[in-house]
């Protein structure tokens, strides 16, 4: 029979040694160690071997407890603790606790501890001071994390370490007949969810989302481009009048009547009232751009002539004389246009003709 | 490792309006300056089919209003922002400052109720002072 025990905690992978036999009992009965876990004599090099294997280190440990595999963290607790057990349990493929310790093959993992007194004193172990101290290091990560824990960003790194499962049996392990008057760390840690001096989630990068502004500027980019382009008037040249005085023309000779410019052009009259004529011969009712357009066509059809003379009164809107320029741009008349009378030169001469220009 | 199911972030889905409306504002700021108010005389520039592009940039620009008062002589006008009433003195003066800045054309925006006869009259003043100025009378298109 071995003196001291080496024993491999197989969910944290960490090897105690020199443990006395009372030791490792007491650990098996206040949970910091498992019948899953393995054991060695100690200093040997023998294979480790299941705990619950082992009669003399199970016997007055765990020996005829009822569901004497130490209940379990509750997988269903949190997903984080379900995967982290579900691995370890993979790798060291421990055998079936419940049937090798005896106990009720009912008693699963993770279902609570029967009810029994027996399982009572097993698990409040604290009072009992004729028990060796519990293992110091044993501590296990499979304590239910809080809350806090799982909120920190720094999950990646192991949960913080709880402290030792033999000092404060958690509620899941005492089963319906556990009573323990501390209060339960579980509840603080709901209590206190509100508040917590554990860090916050890391400083979020504040960036300005740019796609809005971009848009905008772009609209406004080409709403300046719309509206920076040239402006332009529609316009219609007109030929330059001539510099000569009537009066000085027709003394130089070169004066010319409407009648003498008939011959050359087509003559086009409009009265101050807008009424209008095309040589000569009144034009009925208000003359359109159409109509003045195809008797234009029709004259320059018939006498060959291509400019047309426009002798309007000095009083008939402007917009008539436009009327006329534009007829004769309809049809590609050259344009020439006549001084007209002064409203006060009524006695004046017949009016004097401006140049013959074409106005394209 | 985290679940996702137990990532409780509440995630702000609304959009950011600031600089919608900062360009907004800029947009408004912008048309108000850039906006004319009207409140000057009403032109009726007569209608023609036909006709050439002048470039606003390349022609001094003349507006000619009818005459208050029938005795009076028409209206005339530099320019087509803010015209300023003037003389026809001033007006070609108007018109060789622009020929000399290189502007040979001279656009005649006139009311289609003035005088034919006054129109040829200013035409003739202007060609008189500026012989290498083009006249072009400013027509707008049918509707």
């Amino acid at each position: 029979m071995a003196s001291t025990w080496d024993v491999l905690l197989a969910d944290r992978l960490e090897t105690l040694r020199g443990l006395t036999t009372e030791a490792v009992r007491s650990g098996l009965r206040n949970g910091s160690i498992r019948p899953s876990d393995l054991a060695r004599p100690g200093g040997s090099t023998f294979g480790w071997s299941p705990i619950s294997d082992l009669d003399e280190l199970r016997t007055g440990g765990l020996a005829g407890a009822p569901g004497s595999s130490v209940p379990r963290l509750d997988d269903d607790d949190h997903p984080l603790v379900a995967e982290v057990v579900d691995e370890f349990d993979s790798d060291l493929e421990a055998p079936d606790e419940s049937t090798m310790m005896g106990g009720p093959a009912s008693v699963s993992r993770g279902e609570a501890a029967p009810t029994s007194p027996l399982a009572a004193v097993f698990l409040d172990d604290d009072d009992d001071d004729d028990q060796p101290a519990p293992i110091p290091s044993a501590t296990s990560p499979r304590s239910k994390p809080s809350k806090f824990e799982f909120a920190d960003d720094s999950l990646a790194s192991p949960p913080a370490p709880s402290p030792p499962r033999g000092s404060v049996p958690p509620p899941w392990e005492a089963g319906e007949g556990f009573v323990d008057d501390e209060p339960d760390p579980l509840d603080e840690d709901e209590a206190a969810a509100g508040f917590t001096l554990s860090r916050t989630g890391p400083d979020k990068i504040e960036e300005l989302d740019l796609a809005a502004m971009v848009d905008v500027a772009f609209q406004l980019v080409l709403f300046f481009l719309v509206t920076a382009s040239t402006v332009l008037y529609k316009s219609l040249e007109i030929p330059k009048p001539n510099d000569d005085a009537p009066p000085q023309a027709a003394t130089q000779g070169r004066g010319k009547s409407l009648d003498d410019m008939k011959a050359n052009f087509i003559l086009v009259e409009i009265d101050a009232a807008g009424a209008m004529k095309l040589d000569r011969e009144p034009l009925p009712g208000d003359v359109s751009l159409e109509t003045l357009a195809e008797r234009l066509r029709a004259a320059r059809k018939d006498t060959d002539r291509n400019a047309m003379l426009l002798s309007a009164d000095f009083a008939t809107p402007h917009k008539n004389a436009v009327l006329a320029y534009d007829a004769a741009n309809e049809i590609g008349l050259r344009i020439a246009i006549a001084r007209p009378k002064s409203a006060d030169s009524n006695s004046a001469p017949p009016p004097p003709v401006a140049p013959a220009r074409p106005a394209f | 490792m985290l679940l996702r199911s137990q990532v409780s972030e509440a995630i702000d889905e609304h959009i950011d309006m600031t600089p919608m409306v900062d360009v907004v504002f800029q947009l408004m700021t912008f048309m108000l300056f850039s906006m004319q108010i009207g409140g000057g005389d009403s032109l009726s520039i007569p209608p023609a089919r036909h006709g050439v592009g002048v470039d606003e940039n390349e022609a001094v620009f003349l507006t000619i209003l009818p005459a208050r008062n029938p005795a009076d002589r028409p209206r005339i006008q530099i320019g087509t922002v803010n015209p300023e009433s003037v003389d026809i003195d001033r007006a070609c003066r108007a018109v060789s400052d622009g020929v000399a800045k290189g502007l040979s054309r001279v656009v005649l925006l006139a009311d289609g109720q003035v005088p034919h006869g006054e129109m040829l009259g200013i035409i003739s003043e202007i060609t008189k002072r500026e012989s290498g100025a083009t006249i072009h009378i400013g027509v707008k298109d049918p509707e």
